[in-house]
């Protein structure tokens, strides 16, 4: 008994070949509607990426739609069609995973985190040498960065509290993550000179933030962004150099660094400007384990007030005048014969390993007490700005398409790529 | 010391936050760490009455389909099975088809305890021999196939739940239409073809277990054993907790996690979708697709979801690819003056063709449906089930593709009853008829449930097969009388020390004949001859009579055949006058029998000459009529009667004279059958060793035979006599083997005395409850004694004379020229440049257990001993020369070899 079927009778594989008597090819139907679909889609993604619109870029995005949308209607047929596609995708974004432990369950949290998210998180993938944002001056100081939380090889570390605001003693949170050999040689043994405590005249706009605001991650999309083909502050190359030649050119009519972000990470700091309950409560928090992190949201609020702009563009780095006298206050605070907080044993943070790389020494960077004040909870997200359109500028006015320009033709910038 | 997770995550003293509303982006929690609660997996199925499943807006309707034989039917039939399935498909139109098939692990421990029951007197061995048996069991992948088909009954829709909340009067509108579809969906179900019946109990929580735990070990329920036919959602949850079911992204298979009876167990589980199928024709060509798994040798998990749709809908689809194919045509043709591709055309035929048949057939068989139909492969390790999904990706090339699409985890999910369709890629638009050549029902079942384990089946499935060769008589009440044949080399002795060495160790008495000598190798064996076994000493079971160094008159014709059993006869006859007719014609018979027999023997006594001498012939008989014949009497006697007369008498006598003196011919000459049967009392079992025999060759004319060769038939026509003695000696309800091999032996060379042989033990077999395996090279030699209505079971081996096919399917009851030639030839295969010996033998055995043709079921089975190393090498034939005599003894095997070479060896 002979048994055909139907199934061929189903593959009617429709082509288009142009119109009449203007024959352009075979094409498919299915094609050409995923073209239609894709070639918008990609298009709104690459210029929100920061695409420009010339002829080179736009031939190659159609180039690149039309060969998108060809490879993927090979994958679409009547066998599979695109929503069973999509029903696949969906279910494979839902499917249960294994579970590792009762708290860590599967789903598909778990799956878009995999998919997603690098080993250990963004926090820490960002603290990694090499990273960006592997170390942000002038954050917030997580209320989760507990001493016992505090991941160090040395018993010297390990010993007595860690003193906030110490350099040597940035809190890693959760598991270490994995570091380069080199990083962790130099940094135990070599203290930072004491010369490199010069503070940056000025920090770029990039870096600055609102306390509590956190910057945008890496990218190309994150703003504040010049330009794609701007070369982007290098962290472990001690930054981005023009950060640096931009000091003189820093107002000095700017307004005053806020010692908010510094102070709930200098314990010692005896001179304080009106104390916030929130440096008192971090203070005291060295000797006994700290609030949880429902405390977090209520140290914000009562720092801010203490910022001398309302709106919040994010507290510049301070002058260059500024940084020897807040310098002074904290070398002078230490009580007599107390010793200063010993260093971690392992630094996975790029600014540790700069002195023992960096040619000269980079303002910006030796602020060790502002480095605390990163928000180091993994968050995994971005979170924008309060206000987008105010772009953080050293005289505080927002930010114009003069001074997008003016970094964009290299007016302030430096044009070799920042690796001087 | 590593701190508590919660502790490591959020630091001490912090609780663990309370998880938000879980999002898939991982928006649960308080922050971004992606905390969740451990997610279970949620089930549709959420109650079970009967055979129906609930979900929250469904009720399907199970049945259990019966298992169908598909080896040597004949094609007619077959056919007749795919339309009569195809037709209670289309009555179904309108209802989802869910299909399941599964298996369950053959009751290796119920077939122990049916065994242990069986054996009459069970021996010191005998649990050894069990154990062996059923690890070789469980070891294989020995399965019961069931196919549940699931009927939808429709689905409940939001009104009507809504309605019948508040009105009484709606539920039981709505409950008597669904009563009154269920009652025609178990019309339809049980009719011819599916031949189902509702799964309840037992059969509903196994689909459930199989289903929820697929690949996981879960124990089969004991037949005893309480069912529950309701299971609400309490006793569902339960099974639902039991499980865990979860997969990485992309993965190719799912992990299965089950807890059964304490333990844990996790099972990797690839799902394979069946997609494009060719032009296939079964029966004749291919064997049902569905149930081609079974010849794998894992077992797989099947499900199936078919929607046979109405031909108005079919037609209008058909319309709307129609009106699609002419616009690509025109588009082609006339807009741009190309000429289309070939397939449209194509297409464009079968459309018109499918529009054709749904507007002018009525019978159903036309039907078109969509369908999905998956394959679960299961495995401990990820690498093991893809393996396995290969040899079934393999398995079906090329005419079927079998594809593993993305999405497993839900792909899986499709096996649990009451899940909804997963993927709708894939689809199939078969015709009702394709759908039902699927045959999942089909399977492999020859044998008994209570017999010795002899291998298992080995073309459509692997299943154990097991025989009782008493089943015949007792149950059955047929025949017992077995031929085994096959050429030389096919393993039919084998099979027959198998059979005679499970029956000895379950107490069966019995005789064996054999010509070769082979078959009392067994007493080697501590069970069977006695001696230390298992570190006790055990008595014999058997005796071996060496007949050619036998007492003169050891094999006396008027010894050998038995007076006959009046106990017997005083059984079966009606009254006393009958009883004493049928005594008398029973003697007169058997006095007959042995003058015929010492005719016989005398003949074969004499020179070529003198014995085909018609005068010769008549003179001997003469004598032979006068002198006494009963059980006692001498040939010596017609010696003497022969001496006394004339001179063409005592020509003969002088012939015979000579004979007497000759080492084979003593043994007809006197009469020791008194001595012998004192002998042979207390012993179970004997084995008559015919070693030394030379046998004639076949085609060589009888002038040219030597003189033992002309001995050698006679001897074995009296010994196969002597032996059938023994049988009718006992009780007749006591069961009985009787184990001839090479029987063509005696039924060729002893001429009609030989074929009266194996009439007598077949046509006596059953009421003295004998089994009588008779083995063979060629059918004919059974054949030829008109005796194929007395044969119960059959076992073919290899066969590759024509002619000696053509008498095998005539054994087996099966037409000639339909390609069952082939089967017999192919079998027990060998690869050409294999070194080693094959370590199994293929039979096709017939079990003669009722069926429509009377001949049973009907399977390829596997006759393998390497569960049973000892028998093995006991019955081991093959000739290995390095274990010959000469190594055996000592010395330097150069130096045997050289002295062998050179022909002066002990060899």
């Amino acid at each position: 008994m002979r048994l055909p079927d139907d199934d061929e009778l189903y593959e009617v594989d429709q082509t288009y070949l142009g119109p009449p008597r203007r024959y352009i090819g075979e094409m498919r139907y299915r094609t050409i509607f995923l073209f239609l679909v894709i070639a918008p889609l990609t298009l709104v993604l690459l210029r929100k990426l920061g695409m420009p619109v010339t002829l080179l870029s736009m031939g190659l995005w159609l180039i690149g739609a039309s060969y998108l949308s060809m490879k993927a209607s090979d994958y679409i047929s009547s066998e599979s069609s695109a929503g069973a596609w999509l029903m696949t995708f969906w279910h494979e974004l839902t499917t249960p995973r294994v579970e590792t432990s009762a708290e860590y369950a599967g789903g598909a949290a778990v799956a878009f985190r995999h998919a997603t998210s690098p080993r250990g998180g963004w926090a820490k993938a960002m603290r990694r040498p090499g990273r960006r944002f592997a170390q942000q001056p002038g954050a917030t100081p997580s209320t989760r960065m507990l001493q016992a939380t505090v991941v160090t090889s040395t018993p010297s570390a390990q010993a007595g509290p860690i003193a906030s605001g110490s350099a040597s003693a940035v809190p890693v949170r959760g598991k270490a993550a994995p570091v380069r050999p080199v990083i962790e040689a130099k940094v135990v043994e070599e203290p930072l000179p004491a010369h490199l405590s010069v503070q940056p005249a000025a920090q770029p706009v990039s870096q600055q933030h609102a306390p509590g605001v956190r910057p945008a991650k890496g990218g190309w999309s994150s703003r504040p962004s010049s330009s794609p083909r701007e070369p982007r502050d290098v962290p472990w190359k001690g930054g981005a150099p023009w950060q640096a030649r931009q000091e003189p050119e820093q107002p000095t009519s700017r307004p005053q660094p806020s010692p908010e972000p510094t102070e709930p990470t200098e314990p010692a700091a005896p001179v304080a400007p009106p104390a916030p309950p929130a440096p008192t409560a971090e203070t005291t928090a060295s000797a006994a384990p700290p609030p949880p992190p429902a405390a977090q949201p209520k140290v914000q609020p009562k720092v801010q007030p203490t910022a001398p702009p309302p709106p919040p563009p994010p507290p510049p780095p301070p002058p260059a005048a500024a940084p020897a006298t807040q310098q002074a206050a904290p070398k002078a605070a230490p009580e007599p014969g107390k010793e200063p907080a010993p260093k971690p044993a392992r630094q996975p943070l790029s600014h540790a390993v700069r002195p023992a790389v960096v040619i000269a020494p980079e303002p910006g960077f030796d602020d060790a007490e502002e480095w605390d004040d990163f928000e180091d909870a993994p968050s995994g997200r971005t979170r924008p700005r309060d206000n987008q359109d105010e772009r953080a500028v050293p005289d505080g006015r927002p930010q114009s398409v003069d001074d997008y320009r003016k970094r964009l033709d290299g007016d302030d910038a430096p044009n070799n790529g920042g690796t001087a | 010391m590593r701190r508590p997770r919660t502790e490591r995550a959020y630091g001490p003293g912090f609780e663990k936050p309370k998880p938000g509303r879980r999002r898939v982006f991982g928006g649960g929690g308080d922050d971004s760490k992606g905390v969740h609660e451990p997610r279970g997996d949620k089930w549709a199925l959420e109650e079970v009455r009967g055979h129906l499943t609930f979900t929250s807006d469904r009720i399907i309707a199970w049945y259990l389909a019966e298992p169908q034989t598909w080896s040597f039917r004949a094609h007619s039939d077959l056919e007749a099975l795919i339309t009569d399935q195809a037709s209670q498909l289309a009555d179904l139109v309108g209802n989802t088809v869910h299909g399941r098939v599964t298996t369950r692990p053959y009751p290796v421990r119920h077939w122990a305890h049916a065994a242990f029951a069986n054996a009459p007197d069970p021996q010191p061995g005998f649990e050894e021999m069990m154990a062996r048996n059923q690890a070789h069991m469980a070891a294989h992948s020995q399965a019961d196939k069931l196919v549940y088909y699931g009927v939808d009954l429709g689905r409940r829709d939001a009104t009507v739940r809504t309605l019948a909340k508040f009105s009484a009067g709606a539920a039981e509108r709505e409950m008597a239409a669904i009563s009154e579809r269920l009652d025609t969906v178990n019309r339809v179900m049980s009719r011819p073809g599916f031949s189902a019946r509702p799964a309840v109990g037992h059969d509903m929580e196994w689909m459930i277990a199989r289903s929820l735990s697929l690949g996981a070990k879960i124990p089969v329920p004991e037949p005893g054993e309480a069912q529950q036919n309701f299971l609400d959602t309490d006793d569902m949850a339960e099974w639902f907790e039991s499980v865990a079911w979860s997969a990485e992204p992309l993965a190719p298979t799912v992990q299965v996690t089950s807890s059964i009876g304490g333990r844990q167990e996790t099972s990797h589980v690839c799902v394979l979708t069946v997609s494009r199928i060719g032009d296939i024709e079964v029966p004749e060509t291919h064997a049902p697709w569905m149930a081609k798994t079974d010849a794998l040798g894992f077992p797989v998990e099947w499900s199936f979801r078919v929607e046979p749709r109405s031909p108005e809908d079919v037609s209008r689809e058909m319309a709307s690819l129609t009106r699609r194919i002419d616009g690509q045509v025109s588009h082609w043709s006339d807009d741009h003056g190309k000429r289309p591709p070939k397939q449209l055309s194509r297409q464009a035929g079968r459309a018109a063709d499918v529009e054709d048949e749904m507007r002018s057939e009525f019978t159903g068989l036309s039907t078109r449906t969509r369908g999905w139909y998956r394959i679960a492969v299961t495995g401990r390790t990820e690498a093991e089930t893809l393996d396995k999904a290969q040899k079934v990706v393999d398995l079906y090339r090329p005419q079927i593709k079998i594809t593993r699409q993305l999405g497993q985890y839900h792909l899986a999910r499709e096996f649990v009853p009451g899940e909804p369709l997963a993927s709708t890629a894939h689809a199939r638009k078969f015709p009702v008829l394709k759908v039902a050549a699927g045959l999942p029902a089909v399977t492999a079942e020859v044998g008994d449930k209570r017999g010795f384990y002899l291998g298992e089946t080995s073309a459509m499935a692997s299943r154990a097969v097991l025989m009782d060769p008493w089943y015949l008589t007792e149950v059955m009440e047929q025949a017992g009388l077995i031929p085994l044949v096959g050429t030389p080399g096919s393993g039919k002795s084998t099979l027959m020390g198998v059979v005679i060495y499970m029956s000895i160790l379950s107490g069966i008495h019995g005789v064996a004949m054999d010509p070769a000598g082979r078959l009392q190798r067994l007493m080697t064996l501590p069970e069977i001859g006695g001696g230390i076994f298992n570190g006790r000493q055990v008595p014999a079971r058997a005796r071996s009579v060496d007949v050619l160094g036998g007492r003169p008159g050891s094999l006396s014709p008027y010894a050998v055949v038995p007076d006959p059993n009046p106990e017997l006869i005083r059984a079966e006859a009606m009254s006393d006058h009958e009883f004493a007719e049928r005594l008398h014609r029973e003697r007169s018979a058997a006095v007959q029998q042995r003058r015929d027999l010492t005719v016989s023997v005398l003949r074969a006594c004499l020179p070529v000459g003198l014995a085909n001498n018609e005068e010769v012939l008549k003179r001997i008989r003469a004598r032979v009529m006068e002198a006494q014949a009963d059980r006692g009497a001498d040939t010596s006697t017609i010696v003497k009667m022969l001496f006394e007369g004339d001179g063409g008498d005592q020509e003969i006598a002088r012939e015979l004279a000579a004979a007497r003196e000759r080492e084979l011919g003593r043994l007809f000459f006197g009469n020791d059958f008194l001595q012998s049967d004192e002998e042979l009392k207390g012993t179970p079992f004997t084995f008559y060793n015919l070693k030394g025999l030379n046998t004639p060759p076949e085609h060589v004319p009888r002038e040219e035979w030597s003189a033992e060769e002309q001995m050698a038939r006679p001897i074995m026509t009296l010994a196969a006599w002597s032996a059938l003695h023994l049988i009718y000696r006992s009780d007749p309800n006591e069961r009985k083997l009787f184990a001839l091999d090479e029987a063509h032996e005696v039924t060729q060379a002893s001429g009609g005395t030989g074929r009266a042989l194996v009439h007598k033990l077949s046509s006596d077999s059953r009421k003295n409850n004998c089994a009588a395996l008779v083995s063979t090279q060629n059918a004919s030699a059974i054949l030829g004694s008109d005796i194929n209505n007395f044969v119960g079971a059959a076992f073919v081996g290899r066969t590759q004379d024509e002619t000696a096919q053509r008498d095998a399917l005539k054994l087996l009851g099966k037409p000639e020229g339909l390609g069952y030639e082939s089967i017999l030839a192919r079998l027990s295969p060998r690869t050409r440049r294999g070194d080693e010996q094959l370590g199994y033998r293929e039979f096709i055995y017939r079990d003669g257990l009722g069926g429509d043709t009377g001949h049973g079921g009907m399977e390829i089975i596997k006759v393998t001993l390497n569960h049973h190393p000892g028998l093995q090498e006991a019955l081991n034939t093959t000739a290995d020369p390095t274990r010959r005599v000469s190594r055996a003894i000592g010395g330097d095997p150069a130096d045997h070899s050289r002295t062998e070479l050179s022909g002066d060896g002990i060899g």
